[in-house]
């Protein structure tokens, strides 16, 4: 560039140093924001990443649920690649410090691993001394003395060897960057810090932790990092695995040695019990059996006793007929034996006649005899001769031997004897025979006689055996009749002996009987007694067998191994603070694209009345033989050197302010040392070349036009821009309306659509910065107000040992007195789960109607319906980050043990934590352990709240006014952010309208003079001249509010942390402040530019128009 | 006073710039009578225009007195000569200085509307020849047009003096003419007192007084006893 052009560059400069001014300070404004948001992120991660270097974060954390050794550490000391590595204990646990009871984090003091970075004081030295917390005590706590205390379950105490610790440092974690300390079961919930114990202080002998440092490349976050640790960790996580196997194979074989002893007890025990069992079932039927036979033995006693009983009823009934039958039989008998007698009487003459003649027939018998005799005898001789000597020759036969010579005829000889011998007896016989035959009839009259006597007897005798038959036959009957009647009453005798028996016998089967039913019932008893024994029994061994089955499964639960790896990903400070500090670059993204258009429309207006304010002399230089090129390079050297400048400016400026602003807002979280600066040439460039570009594009499309017009017509003046009817004008009724200057204003303000533009962008940026940053402090800063102000009305909360506070009563007769209302509660951390991931909630149970006195659960429609069994309502914030929308099903595990399933039946607004509200009948027979106390005294329950402190069974007490206290401290560190949007956007209205009514001052300064010579007042001329400024400011302003509420949505959208939520709101009041305060800049600037009007001469109205 | 409607005495103005001051005016005193048409007439930096800023109440004078209907404009303070300028001066510039973004009728409007007896501007411009034109802006009219405007703009304040800076420099021949005997009918008709500032010493025909300045001083006032009708009038 020539000195000429140089002199004419520099003269341009001069004459229209406020819109040069413009560039730069937009430019500035643009890159600052941009390279200061920009290089924010990396400071900080830079300063992190030096820190967490420094105090040599853990890259790796091991866990095994089995507790790792010294052994393990030591063969993590051996793996490659692992620099450090060290065992640490910790736990949670209650402690007291002064008067207060709050859970802290309890941690050993590593030495080379995780190293506390200390802040004040000295590192402890005896297992009685301990580091506090840097963010949770103060300069004051060190030498006091924090003491476990004795409320922590025995588990816990047992954890520490040591139970009063001294403060001697207080220090900071590279575990905890962030300030959130992470949450607990105890007391609150909420960790109110950690404590940093040497290790001798737990009374441990397994590590929970080991932690490692491998000194790996790469910057935090980064890809290299991860690489790195990517491909160190299959090596850490396989020895882990095959430490905790070994650990476990250990744990194993002893637990399962004592359970197998526990099995064979318990075996012995049932084998006792079967024993026994059987013998009193052996006992037991043969009582029974017993019982049963004596039973069927009464019963055949009872039917034997029936039979005979009626046997005898038989007999008894027959008696009476028998008697009688007697009776008939023995008249019949006596007629009988009357007609006897008379036939007796009868057979007296006959037997008198054959008496004589059996006389005389013995008389004539006898002398027939005695003839015979003396006949007869002589024969007889003879034959008894004959018969002698047969007899004789008989024997002689016999005695013959059959073996003597001549037997054979001596046989024949004496058979021939024989013969003769025989013929004659014959002979004899049938001599006497013949002379007895003489004798024959004789005999035969004798024998007839005595046939006739005979018979006569005969007809006697059987006439006389006939009565004596029948007299017999009468006797016998009445003998038998006697008998009979003997018998009857024989059988009376008998029966009425055998009744008596019967009776006997039966008194004696009563009494049996009786014996058998005391027998059953002692058999019952017995039984029963026996079965009780026996159940007791089995009941003892079962429960023996349910404690084994619980070892079983504890030692299986317990011997669970799972081993964890974890590394800074799980590390909520690391990734949070990775999150928090993106945020800021997604911001910084956001903006430079906005302050880039508003640059480079400013460039254009002024481009373009540059350009046209030296239109004569482009002309004349075009006519003098300048190139186009050569008069367009003093233009880009204006507006390239503006850029430049702004761009140097900004950039130095955001570089070094901005991370200091946005430090300090998130070192109230992310607690450690000063920050370091972040320069990067690349983004410099980067701004550089952004801000070079749109100027330099800018102008040389401005430029070209105008340069390509010939010298002639460039020389003559431009023909002044046509008045135009507006849009508005067509609406007569409206326009007609309006005041005469109304109408002027209107029209000027849309005479330029670009500038029309600028000025909305513009000015509209700002409202929409301003709206956007009393917005992210209406959302942020007034959560606590929203929070204690809106959705709960308590002043405390009160959590309390629902064991040692057994009942409802019990509990309430603590502040009955003093509190104004009271909801009881049942509280639990629970996990919450919708199927793809989980997120830890606090779980309060309690009575719709109760709860309403404490917390008003509410979305933008109004009061919810309290869920019943198996609902839920649900805080908003957790429903957006799960996605968890009304009539979800969500699972639901709590602390305590329970699993639910519930259905999300309203999503509330809540703004600090995470709750899931359901009815007690949700949760079966929970225990209250918690109550929302209003207490409405004048200190805001303080007084209470230590009365109920030191009360036995109250766990911790929580007022609402120190909690809303703490969390509007940390949100102070907004007004920074909001102060610093507010500077931008006031920086940002004032380039915007003051280049434009610069400008347009400039252009229309003929017009100006011309009304100050038809004798406006300067108020009536700056109103003239500037209200469209404000005409147009209100509408930017408009436009901005617009703007604003989507600038602000989109900025909370990026601002998102876990445990707050903010309602995405804008109050009215932040509208009207940002519309107000984007008018008040409109009305500064018009107010400085109208000294610029008072300076306008008059006498320009005279001059000819260039 | 009525014969003294203005009345310059010993005025004089000095530029400073810097450390050079530049005599502009130095002893002017004249008269101008109500009701005349007064041209003031010079060669190009004779102090024309520094006088007419005096006169208009634009610039203040260094020393002197200027007094205009009995009042010291030149003891007015910078409040009291806008409302002099408001209420008693009617301007028509050269370039007419019409505003580009408002119509012909609203053109006249915003002087009408500085003072509470204004002529109707309707009226006015009728008076002037446009009626058929008040809705134009001013790009859609010719220069006579726009100049007839400026008048039409200027009488509506109904002010009690006419201010004219060389009306007829930016216009041809005819319609200069048609202004100036607009101008002369307007004074005639309503006994308007017309200043017209111009270079052209032809208009000094139709003038009822000629002041000539020259080198910032006033080299002579002379009443015009023949005064030749505009259309007459020949340069």
């Amino acid at each position: 560039m020539d000195r000429f052009s140089m002199k004419m560059l520099l003269r341009s400069i001069k004459s229209s140093l406020g819109r040069y001014l413009a560039i730069v300070a937009i430019i500035a404004l643009g890159a600052g924001f941009y390279a200061g948001l920009q290089s924010s992120q990396p400071a900080m991660l830079e300063t992190a990443e030096s820190y967490l270097h420094d105090q040599r974060m853990y890259d790796f954390q091991l866990m095994s649920t089995l507790g790792l050794t010294q052994d393990d550490v030591n063969a993590f000391r051996q793996l490659a690649g692992v620099e450090y590595a060290e065992g640490a204990f910790f736990t949670d646990a209650l402690a007291v410090l002064g008067s207060h009871e709050e859970p802290y984090h309890f941690m050993s003091v590593t030495e080379t691993v995780c190293t506390p970075y200390l802040t004040e004081g000295r590192m402890p030295e005896r297992a009685d001394e301990c580091l506090g917390d840097a963010g949770a005590f103060s300069s004051s706590d060190i030498g006091r003395r924090i003491t476990i205390s004795d409320t922590n379950d025995e588990d816990t105490l047992a954890f520490f060897a040591q139970r009063e610790f001294t403060i001697v440092g207080l220090a900071k974690s590279p575990r905890y960057i962030s300030y959130d300390r992470g949450s607990t079961s105890l007391g609150s919930g909420k960790l109110s810090g950690f404590v940093l114990l040497p290790d001798e202080a737990f009374g441990q002998e397994v590590f929970q932790e080991i932690l490692l440092y491998c000194d790996l490349p790469g910057k935090l976050y980064s890809a290299e990092y991860a690489a790195a640790r990517n491909r160190l960790e299959p090596e850490v996580k396989s020895l882990l695995n095959s430490r905790g196997a070994s650990r476990y194979q250990q744990l194993r074989d002893e637990a399962d040695k004592e359970l197998a002893e526990a099995r064979a007890e318990l075996d012995e025990g049932w084998e006792e019990y079967r024993e026994g069992e059987k013998e009193a079932q052996k006992e037991l039927s043969s009582a029974r059996a017993a019982l049963v036979q004596g039973q069927a033995d009464i019963d055949n006693g009872l039917k034997e006793i029936e039979e005979k009983q009626k046997e005898i009823d038989d007999g008894w009934a027959q008696i009476p007929g028998a008697l009688e039958e007697i009776e008939e039989n023995r008249a019949m008998l006596d007629e009988k034996e009357k007609e006897l007698q008379q036939g007796k009487a009868e057979l007296e003459p006959a037997i008198a006649q054959i008496q004589a003649g059996e006389q005389q027939l013995a008389e004539g018998k006898a002398q027939l005899e005695a003839t015979k005799q003396a006949v007869l005898w002589p024969y007889e001789q003879t034959i008894a001769l004959i018969d002698q000597e047969i007899s004789q020759v008989q024997q002689d036969i016999d005695a013959l031997d059959p073996s003597d010579i001549g037997y054979e005829t001596r046989l024949a000889l004496l058979n021939a004897r024989m013969q003769r011998l025989q013929e004659r007896r014959e002979n004899a016989v049938s001599a006497r025979d013949s002379a007895a035959e003489k004798f024959a009839p004789q005999e035969a009259e004798i024998a007839a006689a005595e046939a006739e006597l005979n018979e006569a007897k005969a007809q006697v005798a059987a006439a006389q055996a006939e009565i004596a038959a029948g007299e017999r036959a009468i006797a016998e009957g009445r003998a038998q009749l006697d008998a009979a009647e003997t018998e009857i009453e024989n059988s009376k005798v008998t029966m009425t002996e055998g009744q008596k028996q019967l009776d006997e016998g039966r008194v004696q089967l009563e009494q049996a009987q009786r014996q058998i039913d005391q027998g059953w019932v002692e058999y019952k008893e017995g039984e029963a007694e026996a079965e009780q024994k026996l159940a007791d029994g089995r009941k003892e061994l079962e429960d023996a067998e349910t404690a084994y089955a619980d070892a079983v499964k504890e030692t299986d639960e317990k011997l669970k191994l799972e081993v964890f790896t974890l590394n800074r990903e799980s590390n909520p400070g690391c990734v949070t603070f990775e999150n928090d500090t993106s945020i800021i670059t997604a911001v910084a993204g956001a903006f430079p694209v906005f302050f880039v258009l508003i640059a480079a429309l400013v460039c254009v207006t002024t481009m373009t009345r540059m350009i046209n304010d030296e239109r004569t002399q482009i002309g004349t230089l075009k006519a003098m033989g300048y190139s186009g090129r050569m008069i367009m390079r003093k233009y880009l050297w204006y507006s390239g050197s503006a850029a430049f400048v702004g761009c140097v400016l900004g950039f130095v400026m955001g570089v070094t302010v901005i991370p200091f602003i946005v430090w300090y807002a998130y070192n109230i979280i992310y607690s450690y040392t000063t920050l370091k600066l972040y320069f990067s040439v690349g983004m410099c460039a980067a701004c550089m070349a952004v801000a070079l570009l749109s100027t330099v594009a800018v102008t040389v499309l401005t430029c070209r036009k105008e340069l390509s017009e010939r010298p002639a017509e460039l020389i003559r003046p431009k023909a002044p821009k046509a008045g135009k009817r507006i849009l508005l004008e067509r609406i007569k009724p409206l326009w007609k309306r309006l005041s005469f200057l109304s109408k002027v204003t209107l029209r000027n303000a849309f005479r330029h659509p670009a500038r029309v533009m600028l000025m909305i962008l513009g000015v509209g940026g700002c409202t929409a910065l301003l709206v956007a940053g009393f917005g992210v402090e209406d959302s942020i800063a007034n959560v606590p107000d929203y929070q204690y102000g809106e959705v709960s009305h308590y002043d405390m909360l009160v959590n309390y040992d629902p064991e040692i506070l057994d009942t409802d009563a019990k509990a309430e007769a603590l502040w009955k007195d003093q509190a104004e209302a009271w909801a009881l509660s049942y509280q639990v951390n629970a996990e919450l789960n919708n199927g793809t991931e989980s997120h830890s909630v606090k779980l309060v149970a309690a009575e719709g109607e109760e709860l309403k006195k404490a917390i008003r659960l509410y979305d933008d429609r109004g009061d919810l319906a309290y869920p019943r069994k198996g609902e839920a309502i649900l805080t908003v914030h957790l429903a957006e980050m799960m996605d968890i929308s009304l009539g979800d099903q969500v699972a639901l595990e709590t602390d305590d043990g329970d699993s639910l399933s519930l259905t999300i039946t309203g999503i509330a607004k809540n703004y600090l934590s995470h709750y899931i509200y359901v009815s007690p009948e949700t949760l079966n027979g929970a225990k209250n352990n918690a109550a929302y106390l209003c207490d409405g005294s004048e200190d805001g329950g303080e007084g209470l709240a230590a009365r109920l402190r030191s009360q036995n069974g109250v766990s911790y007490v929580s007022l609402t006014a120190r909690e809303k206290e703490t969390v509007s401290n940390s949100m102070k560190s907004l007004n920074m952010i909001v102060a610093l949007v507010v500077v931008c956007a006031a920086a940002l209205a004032f380039i915007v309208l003051c280049n434009l009514t610069n400008i347009n001052i400039m252009e229309r300064i003929r017009e100006i003079a011309t009304v100050k010579v038809l004798g406006f007042y300067p108020s009536e001329t700056a109103t003239y001249t500037l209200r469209e400024n404000l005409l147009l400011s209100v509408l930017g302003g408009a436009a901005g509010l617009l703007m604003g509420k989507l600038l602000h949505r989109f900025i909370m959208e990026l601002i998102q942390v876990d445990y707050m939520s903010y309602d995405v709101r804008v109050s009215a009041l932040s509208y009207l402040l940002a519309f107000g305060v984007t008018v008040l800049f409109a009305m500064a600037a018009n107010f400085a530019m109208s000294f610029k009007l008072d300076k306008i001469s008059m006498t320009e109205s005279l001059k000819s128009v260039e | 006073m009525a014969d003294k409607f203005i009345c310059f005495e010993n005025v004089k103005k000095d530029y400073i710039a810097g450390e050079v001051t530049v005599t502009a005016l130095h002893d002017v005193s004249f008269e101008i009578e109500k009701g005349e048409i007064c041209v003031i007439v010079g060669e190009s930096g004779a102090g024309k225009t520094t006088l007419l800023n005096i006169l208009g109440g634009m610039d203040k004078l260094t020393e002197g007195h200027v007094v205009v209907d009995g009042a010291e404009v030149s003891a007015f303070g910078k409040k009291e000569l806008t409302a002099y300028r408001r209420t008693d001066v009617g301007f028509v510039f050269q370039f007419y200085n019409l505003i580009p973004n408002l119509t012909a009728l609203e053109n006249v409007e915003i002087a009408a509307q500085l003072k509470k007896d204004s002529l109707d501007p309707a009226t006015v411009l009728e008076q002037v020849g446009l009626k058929d034109r008040m809705g134009n802006f001013p790009a859609q009219l010719s220069g006579g047009e726009q100049q007839r405007v400026a008048i039409a703009r200027a009488l509506a304040k109904n002010p009690k003096l006419l201010l004219c800076d060389e009306p007829t420099g930016a216009l041809d021949y005819n319609t200069g003419k048609a202004i100036l005997k607009l101008l002369q009918d307007t004074s005639r008709s309503t006994g308007m007192t017309v200043i017209i500032i111009t270079h052209n010493k032809a208009l000094c025909a139709m003038a009822d007084r000629v002041i000539r300045v020259k080198s910032g001083t006033i080299s002579s006032v002379q009443k015009n006893e023949e005064i030749i009708p505009v259309e007459e009038i020949e340069w």
